[in-house]
């Protein structure tokens, strides 16, 4: 259809096009910008035994797995209390939506400034109930958990909207069936709301699952990867990686790597939600 | 609503259920009080060593800095003309797939639909290397034209979606009735489906402009010209320059730089939960 | 105005046939019904006649013209949806001009059209107002002032009335009875309603699985239905109909059925003896009489269903459950012996096999 012409050109030319030039790059022998020569497999097989790759996926896949326990975690906390609530519920649960809306810039910005170790109200209330607060975002050990804190801060509104829509869409009679079965709300949470959640949550891991292994604005705000490559993700080395330029055959393979990786989430969310177009 | 009970237990659930919601607006607004607190102290207060909430005095000195620096219009424009051109070319190259997707079986729909949900699924990471080389070697790097035409891009297949499942609420007997009374195609999406799904397309729109609003990767990679960056970039800049910021200054710099997009999220509130929840959960 | 024709039209819907082989001529200012189960493909039909959907095979031809190939609006129709489907963001004027103004037509001729539409539909006073501010039938009507500032050739009707509650549903009959004999415009008018085929049309198409069973007035169709199909969807409540076999012969012909009952076909039927039939008879040509009275069937009551004017009986004959309509107010109730008579000249037979009619004998 002649309608569809124009959008299909757009991501054609903007996304389908630079994709196959990936691959293509990646089978090229490189030096700064420059493409020298097919290689074959050369770049995957230096990615690949690289110790630096297994770390860095090792790094993201922390990254993830925390922020999803974290985000979800308070996204159905945040979800159930609210909606709890009732009537009231629904304005704080735009209030609480306001931090998904802020760009990762500001997020980063934001929370450096909480954490900053000399002037910033929680290492000064560290310091009041005697704790050492150390370099924080500074200390290897310590950055990738509060990394994880802040991706969690910014995204578990998200969780709490997609919960509550879900809990809002278990039928009334379920609950009212187990209170005459003389349950209480422990009972309620267990045997309704719980086995309606379990593929929400499902389908709401993939799609941060997703957003946060391609995420770099925030981890360049708040370390640069650092400190000591401890915050660097896969994502993170491939925006590294494009701006310095050293040597662009790898950072082409790390690239598909995560092109891969994020088509199978994609799929896998497909699968999960039924949700075939056509 | 709980069951109101006049039981000790419902109101000690009552007491514990207000606790626990206080709980989480106050840690999603917490942040954003503090920054708000910090934007209103002047620059000595800002970096005490006692750090208190309410800043005294108040002064709204770093709103006006951020206002009267030499850079900031050029980078309100930028992030505005980026925004607004992304969603117009979004919208445009949307509105008519999304009809065609909503009312016509045709060979080859499937495919083309596969597409469209194939590209989406490709993250913008995976295309910093290979797009900036294209441009590079095309000579379209810090081409404000090229950034709309790439954040556009970014937007356009959940626009496609978006405009399909709007159009699909409108009956198609409207169409008929149109097509029975003499519309042409262009007139019936023109004339009758567009201004019925007006909301809607806000909802889009508001989507996608904050999605691009936000952006800083696509700028700061694929432009990295001074005069061609925008509010996001400018704010990570001063805080890679670590050593002459002003925390103060740069909060009231993040927030003026977030208060659009807050605003219009307040505005279309309602359609972008509905917006975020599509599709999301599993009947 | 003018006449349409159908000639050997067929449709599918990928692999599924939907209209097989339709043929029928509709006259110059008829209003014709097509009337059938859900499903069973007149709304295909029509919007194949609306140009809403593409003709596999055959032709369709209107005013003499086939239109196979020409758009909808240069084929000079107007329908009416089920839905309405009004422009929920136009007033009821512009609801009206619409067609119009797409057709450049100028202001005052527009206005002109929209006034004597409005007025025909006593819709004066609610021209400056949304749809959504209409009442079900106001909505009904503008749809129909839609269709008649037009003046089209045709008027289509796809089920107009089936959103609207019962009352309303009797009301707006009448008024677009009224409306056709004012303006005498040809008009097709879809329907799964046989009352509403029966009340309003000139002539009936009724229909089945994508074929066309039988064309004709409306009474013709309820004293001599061509097959088993027809005579069940005509008429309520349905005819009933008992399996059995013909036995005797002349005017003392009966059919037999297996557990025993002889029911009086009271004429010479075109077929002999030894045929497996189908014996209908409408539920108001039964009587309540004596028992042992002639050209009787004799049973037991199982329900009564008092109407007021009339008293509906759920009757049991030998193994077959038969309704009756008795005028009056019977007193009788369940369990009660009872006997029924058949009137004359009111028998309907059909062959078994083929569900065709059985025609009389000489002497009918
Ligand atoms: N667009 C379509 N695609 C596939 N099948 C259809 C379509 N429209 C109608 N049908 C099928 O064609 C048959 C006739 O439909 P229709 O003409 O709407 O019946 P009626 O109006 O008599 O109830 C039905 O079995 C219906 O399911
Ligand atoms: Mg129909």
């Amino acid at each position: 259809m002649l309608w569809f012409v124009p959008v299909l050109l757009l991501l054609l030319i903007v996304t389908l096009y630079p994709t196959l030039f990936v691959v293509w790059m990646s089978f090229q022998k490189t030096r700064y910008y420059d493409l020298l020569g097919f290689v074959g497999l050369a770049n995957y097989l230096s990615a690949l035994t690289s110790r630096a790759f297994w770390e860095t996926t090792y790094t993201s896949l922390v990254y993830m797995a925390g922020s999803l326990v974290l985000s979800l975690g308070l996204g159905v906390v945040a979800a159930l209390a609210l909606n709890a609530l009732g009537r009231s519920g629904v304005v704080l649960r735009v209030l609480t939506l306001v931090p998904w809306t802020l760009s990762m810039a500001v997020v980063g910005t934001i929370w450096l400034w909480l954490f900053n170790p000399a002037y910033g109200p929680i290492s000064y209330t560290m310091r009041e109930v005697g704790l050492s607060p150390g370099l924080m975002l500074g200390d290897p050990d310590l950055a990738l958990w509060l990394v994880i804190l802040v991706t969690s801060w910014w995204s578990f509104p998200y969780s709490m909207v997609i919960v509550t829509a879900a809990i809002q869409s278990i039928p009334r009679e379920l609950y009212e069936a187990v209170s005459i079965d003389g349950g209480n709300w422990r009972a309620k949470l267990r045997y309704v709301t719980w086995p309606h959640l379990i593929p929400t949550l499902g389908s709401t891991a993939l799609t941060l699952g997703i957003l946060y292994l391609t995420l770099i604005t925030l981890l360049i705000v708040l370390t640069g990867g650092g400190p000591l490559g401890a915050t660097t993700t896969l994502s993170f080395e491939v925006f590294r990686g494009t701006v310095q330029a050293i040597d662009i055959g790898p950072t082409a393979v790390w690239s598909i790597a995560i092109l891969l990786a994020n088509i199978g989430l994609g799929v896998l969310y497909m699968r999960l939600t039924g949700r075939v177009t056509g | 609503m709980m069951p109101m009970r006049a039981g000790n237990a419902s109101l000690y659930n009552r007491g514990m259920l207000l606790v626990l919601a206080a709980l989480v607006v106050g840690s999603a607004l917490g942040p954003m009080l503090w920054a708000i607190s910090t934007s209103l102290k002047n620059e000595v207060n800002a970096v005490s060593a006692v750090p208190s909430l309410i800043p005294s005095p108040a002064t709204l000195s770093n709103y006006l800095s951020v206002f009267r620096h030499k850079t900031f219009g050029i980078e309100l424009l930028n992030s505005i003309v980026y925004a607004a051109g992304a969603v117009a070319i979004a919208l445009a190259v949307g509105i008519p797939a999304g009809y065609v997707a909503s009312r016509y079986a045709f060979p080859g729909k499937r495919t083309i639909m596969l597409i469209i949900l194939a590209t989406s699924m490709v993250p913008g990471v995976a295309l910093l290397v290979p797009t900036f080389y294209l441009l590079d070697h095309l000579g379209l790097l810090n081409n404000r034209f090229v950034l709309i035409v790439i954040l556009a891009s970014r937007i356009a297949p959940q626009t496609v979606w978006f405009m399909q499942n709007f159009i699909d609420a409108v009956p198609v007997e409207i169409d008929e009735a149109a097509h029975i009374d003499g519309a042409s195609r262009w007139q019936t999406l023109t004339k009758l489906v567009l201004p019925l799904i007006r909301p809607g397309i806000a909802a889009v729109a508001v989507i996608g402009a904050i999605t691009t609003w936000n952006d800083y990767i696509t700028i700061a990679v694929f432009a990295p010209e001074t005069t061609k960056r925008t509010l996001q970039v400018a704010l990570v800049n001063q805080v890679f320059d670590a050593v002459g910021i002003s925390w103060s200054f740069t909060m009231a710099f993040a927030i003026v730089a977030s208060l659009p997009v807050i605003l219009m999220f307040l505005l279309v509130q309602k359609w972008f939960i509905a917006g975020l929840t599509a599709g999301a959960v599993k009947g | 105005m003018a006449s349409v024709s159908f000639k050997g039209v067929q449709k599918a819907f990928g692999t599924t046939k939907v209209i097989h082989d339709v043929g029928f001529d509709i006259h110059d200012g008829e209003f014709v019904v097509l009337v059938g189960p859900s499903g069973c493909g007149k709304s295909t039909l029509l919007r194949m006649l609306a140009g809403l959907e593409e003709i596999d095979a055959g032709t369709i031809a209107i005013d003499g013209k086939i239109v196979n190939d020409t758009e909808s609006k240069d084929r000079d129709i107007a329908m009416v949806f089920q839905s309405y489907a009004l422009y929920p963001h136009m007033t009821v004027r512009d609801n009206m001009a619409f067609s119009l103004k797409l057709r450049n037509a100028d202001a005052s001729f527009i206005a002109e059209r929209v006034a004597n539409a409005a007025k025909i539909l006593n819709l004066d006073p609610y021209l400056g107002r949304f749809p959504r501010e209409l009442s079900g039938g106001q909505r009904q009507r503008v749809a129909m002032g839609r269709a008649i500032v037009r003046d089209p050739k045709v008027f289509l009707f796809d089920e107009p009335l089936s959103n609207l509650d019962a009352k309303l549903r009797v009301a707006m009959r009448a008024e677009i009875k009224a409306l056709h004999q004012r303006l005498k415009t040809t008009t097709v008018y879809v329907t799964h309603d046989q009352v509403e085929a029966m009340t309003m049309a000139d002539r009936i198409v009724v229909m089945r699985d994508g074929v066309v069973e039988q064309i004709g007035e409306p009474l013709e169709l309820y004293d001599r239905p061509r097959n088993l199909f027809v005579a069940q969807f005509i008429g309520s409540p349905a005819m009933n109909v008992v399996d059995g076999r013909l036995r005797g012969a002349g005017v003392g012909t009966v059919v037999e059925t297996l557990d025993g009952v002889r029911w009086p076909v009271l004429r010479e039927p075109a077929a002999a003896a030894g045929l497996d039939v189908s014996y209908g008879v409408r539920p108001e040509h039964l009587a309540v009489v004596e028992r042992g009275s002639a050209d009787s069937v004799a049973g037991e009551v199982i329900v009564v269903e008092p109407t007021g004017a009339e008293t509906e009986l759920l009757v049991r004959i030998g193994t077959s459950e038969i309704n009756v309509t008795s005028h009056g107010r019977a007193k009788i109730g369940p369990g009660d012996p009872i006997a029924l008579r058949v009137a004359p000249d009111s028998v309907h037979l059909f062959d078994q096999k083929s569900g065709s009619r059985i025609a009389d004998g000489q002497g009918m």
